[in-house]
């Protein structure tokens, strides 16, 4: 497939996060900070419920990306997030992105976002890919 | 990446902020590879998750555990991975995890971590992780 700058990525969506997903992803990942497990927790740090992890939402843009370049056929070099808005049990993500360069080596240079069912940005990333 | 400390050790008491954690966690098995994709929803089976690597944040956290970081107050700014080599199913990682930025603001402090994943002596996977912390009100501030 022929990539042009500017050229959109076929969106992902994903099925809305549960406190259940939250709970598989900590035993996965490693990752058992309350803040995305203990509902009293969360409210004492000043959230109303549990937030999702961060490094879920990545884990989306990532699946994304994997999906759009697979690694049969190019291999990601980089890929940088930025956590912009926090995300709740039961928003639904929907990873979108696009063409932002093509450098003269044929890499290509990917942003990528998450963007909530109200519209919000939730996390935005940067992706270096380079083809086989 | 700047990887000159704005914070003494000497401010933080008997903190170290110059040493390397170095962790061995698990070998890769296929298990965690396949618990991290469902968790995860992945719809991409072909390979090992770019974010398996969050796996090995261990010494993230014994560094927020050094700092006596409040997880009340913790938040992750910003994640990115540089990838040098593909990780497989067996490998045996190492994981060297530092200090590279510590800044202080009037209400914020802003931490980065830098890890270095390792097979043998190879880097695979180079991690820098980007966190917020909340300092607390002071006393009488509304």
């Amino acid at each position: 497939m022929k990539w042009a700058e500017g050229q959109t990525l076929v969106p992902l969506a994903k099925p809305a996060i549960t406190r259940a997903q939250l709970s598989e992803y900590a035993e996965a990942s490693g990752d058992h900070n309350p803040i995305h497990l203990d509902e009293a927790f969360a409210k004492e740090a000043g959230f109303p419920s549990v937030i999702v992890h961060g490094m879920l939402s990545m884990a989306f843009l990532a699946d994304f990306l994997s999906a759009r370049f697979p690694d049969t056929n190019f291999q990601v070099q980089r890929l940088k997030t930025r956590f912009r808005k926090v995300t709740f049990p039961g928003d639904e993500l929907v990873c979108e992105g696009k063409v932002k360069k093509i450098n003269s080596d044929g890499s290509l240079v990917i942003s990528a976002w998450t963007q909530n069912q109200r519209g919000e940005l939730s996390c935005e990333a940067e992706a270096d890919i380079l083809p086989r | 990446m700047r990887e000159t400390l704005t914070k003494s050790p000497d401010q933080l008491g008997s903190v170290d902020l110059s040493a390397t954690i170095e962790l061995t966690p698990p070998k890769i098995t296929q298990a965690a590879v396949d618990s991290f994709r469902n968790a995860t929803r992945s719809t991409h089976s072909a390979e090992i998750p770019k974010t398996f690597v969050t796996l090995y944040r261990r010494g993230e956290f014994d560094w927020l555990g050094r700092l006596n970081v409040d997880f009340k107050n913790l938040l992750h700014a910003e994640q990115e991975y540089d990838y040098r080599d593909l990780l497989q199913v067996g490998d045996q990682p190492v994981v060297r995890t530092r200090v590279v930025d510590l800044k202080e603001r009037k209400s914020l402090t802003i931490l980065t971590l830098h890890s270095d994943i390792l097979v043998g002596e190879k880097i695979k996977v180079v991690s820098t992780t980007t966190f917020m912390i909340r300092n607390p009100r002071p006393e009488g501030d509304a």
